[in-house]
């Protein structure tokens, strides 16, 4: 198959030039691959769509005889979008009941400009439901299977496309990240996800879940590929009032630039190798880390204190921010509306009706957030958590005076069985510590994979910057890359 | 614990009270597993009373301090359908009018 033979933006592309492979034979392959695929990982397949994209491409290649790299970045490259991401036309579920049958009026920006690069949509991938969960345990259409390990979880919340670019289901592929749903899931399946700094990508078009917190980033094979997503999505967005409007850097072309190891200092903090954190997972990112130092970099040890409280700050904040965002499911505007809904005593009953198409774990964060922000509580748990969050933000603040990128690991586990934390919420909130204090300080954090346990199971090691070094992010994981891993 | 510092219980009772504000319809299992769930994690979270607050701490509620950006007022189109409706209601749960259907209230 194709797809398994060409699994990289510039290895496609140097085919394609070569008129060894041609977009609709690479698109055709990759749309049989993930038919027969048994993971779970499309919601969509987006077949008819894909084929005329391939066609397109096809034209194109045609005329121009080589890719035109700089017009067209992504030119006949297959790739899966998160089905909390809305394309004009096209079912976008978040993997909830409640929006089963929905079919957006729009295309969300980042989408957009993927698709005006060249690129071919496989399909909508699977997730838990509204991004929320850390396995993908929650989807209403069933969890998604680990792409290696069968009866493994493969992270979530954006596990379906995780799995999906790792078992070539998908060549690259779109995830939103608002406490590690993209960075956990990439070191669970062993591929690299960013999360960009917050504001760097649009989140038009993406289904809100906590608007402080969410960003949209990207899965790859490597670094580099995970690079021209971004250079291609990213950028000021007048549609999104948080998209900054700082210039978008080439990254593609920063990760030509050597990086000067004698330069770099690299932060070591001591929370992030806690007793929770397993023995092979600190093992193996600590060897990664001595590499790092054997290339001439400084190592730093660094302090997060309050780093205990990330959790803790996270689900009071994203919770509180979930309730309010999905108010919106009213089944007036959205949602699914059931057929005794309009014969009612009172709206409060319509409105009960409507939101039992809620899952479970959907139900609890807006309980739980609908309690923070409730009259009598307000203070003592959203206002205080906001202030924690800011002595978050200033721990960061001070470690990046003492070095200039921080690494450690993305998850204190490797991917577990599937069921092994479902009825614990608690337990599964906790395998999030290390992802969280990222989203909480708006900073860019990348997973790039650095071993397996005796398992074979990836260990992803995090690399963190501050806000708008998503270069410096990207330059560093990328010599890890090819030094190293 | 409550603004004033009191210990909060959390029981079924509770549980019903802020299901109903968020208009959310639970089974007696569903607030029997949720109580016991809810009991756990804000007893968790609760440890950010601990956290060491400098006086004068502004809570952080966006990753920038920055101010909402401003654009010129200007009437731009609706999206619409090739025959002309309005995209927006395309995939409403039930319209009226090239409206939202919204239930009766009276």
């Amino acid at each position: 198959m194709l797809n398994e033979k060409y699994t990289t933006i510039t290895a496609i592309h140097d085919a394609f030039d070569r008129k060894e492979l041609s977009p609709v034979e690479l698109t055709r392959d990759t749309l049989a691959a993930a038919k027969a695929s048994k993971h779970n990982a499309y919601l969509t397949l987006l077949e008819d769509r894909a084929m005329e994209a391939a066609k397109r491409a096809d034209q194109i290649l045609a005329e121009t005889g080589k890719v035109p790299r700089d017009r067209f970045p992504l030119l006949g490259i297959p790739l899966a979008i998160k089905d909390n991401l809305v394309i004009d036309g096209v079912r976008t579920t978040c993997a909830s009941k409640m929006l089963e049958n929905y079919i957006p009026p729009y295309t969300g920006t980042a989408v957009d400009r993927l698709e005006k690069a060249g690129a071919v949509f496989i399909g909508k991938t699977n997730m838990d439901e509204f991004a929320m969960g850390g396995s993908n345990e929650n989807s209403a259409f069933g969890p998604v299977e680990h792409p290696t390990h069968p009866g493994y979880v493969p992270g979530g919340s954006s596990g379906g496309s995780a799995t999906a670019v790792r078992a070539n289901l998908c060549v690259a592929a779109l995830g939103s990240d608002t406490g590690g749903s993209i960075r956990q899931p990439a070191s669970y399946c062993g591929v690299v996800g960013l999360k960009p700094t917050y504001g760097r990508v649009s989140r038009y078009g993406l289904v809100a879940f906590a608007s402080s917190l969410d960003q949209i980033g990207p899965f790859a094979k490597n670094v580099e590929d995970a690079a021209t997503v971004l250079s291609v999505m990213g950028g000021h967005d007048p549609l999104d009032s948080t998209s900054s409007s700082r210039p978008l850097e080439n990254f593609v072309a920063e990760l030509k630039k050597p990086l000067d190891w004698k330069g770099l200092r690299v932060g070591i903090p001591k929370e992030y190798f806690i007793d929770g954190v397993d023995a092979t997972v600190a093992k193996t990112v600590r060897a990664a880390i001595a590499w790092v130092e054997k290339q001439g970099a400084k190592l730093v040890d660094i302090s997060l204190p309050n780093t205990p409280y990330a959790v803790s700050v996270y689900y009071i904040v994203a919770v509180s921010e979930a309730s309010s965002n999905l108010a919106r499911f009213d089944g007036v505007r959205f949602g699914v509306r059931p057929p005794d809904a309009m014969k009612v005593g009172d709206i409060a009953d319509f409105y009960k009706k409507v939101r039992a198409n809620f899952g479970p774990e959907v139900k609890r964060r807006i309980i739980l957030g609908t309690f923070a922000l409730s009259s009598g509580y307000y203070d003592a748990y959203f206002r205080k958590a906001c202030q924690v969050r800011r002595l978050l933000k200033n721990d960061f603040d001070r470690a990046f005076k003492d070095c200039d990128v921080i690494l450690g690991p993305i998850a204190p586990s490797t991917a577990f069985k599937h069921g092994e934390k479902a009825a614990d919420p608690l337990k599964m909130y906790l395998n999030d510590i290390l992802t969280i204090p990222c989203n909480l300080a708006g900073l860019p954090g990348m997973s790039l994979p650095c071993g397996k346990n005796e398992q074979g199971l990836p260990i992803g090691l995090q690399v963190i910057a501050p806000q708008f070094r998503d270069d410096l992010v990207l330059r560093v994981g990328h010599a890890i890359e090819k030094g190293y891993v | 614990m409550s603004n004033s510092g009191n210990p909060i219980e959390v029981n079924e009772a509770l549980v019903r009270k802020v299901a109903d504000l968020a208009r959310l319809a639970l089974t007696d299992a569903e607030v029997t597993l949720f109580s016991t769930q809810m009991k756990v994690t804000l007893g968790y979270v609760e440890q950010i009373s601990k956290a060491t607050i400098p006086e004068g701490t502004e809570p952080m509620y966006h990753p920038f301090d920055m101010a909402t950006p401003m654009r010129d007022d200007t009437v731009v189109t609706p999206m619409t359908t090739a025959d002309g409706k309005p995209k927006m209601i395309r995939s409403a749960p039930d319209t009226l009018y090239e409206g939202f259907k919204v239930p009766p209230i009276l």
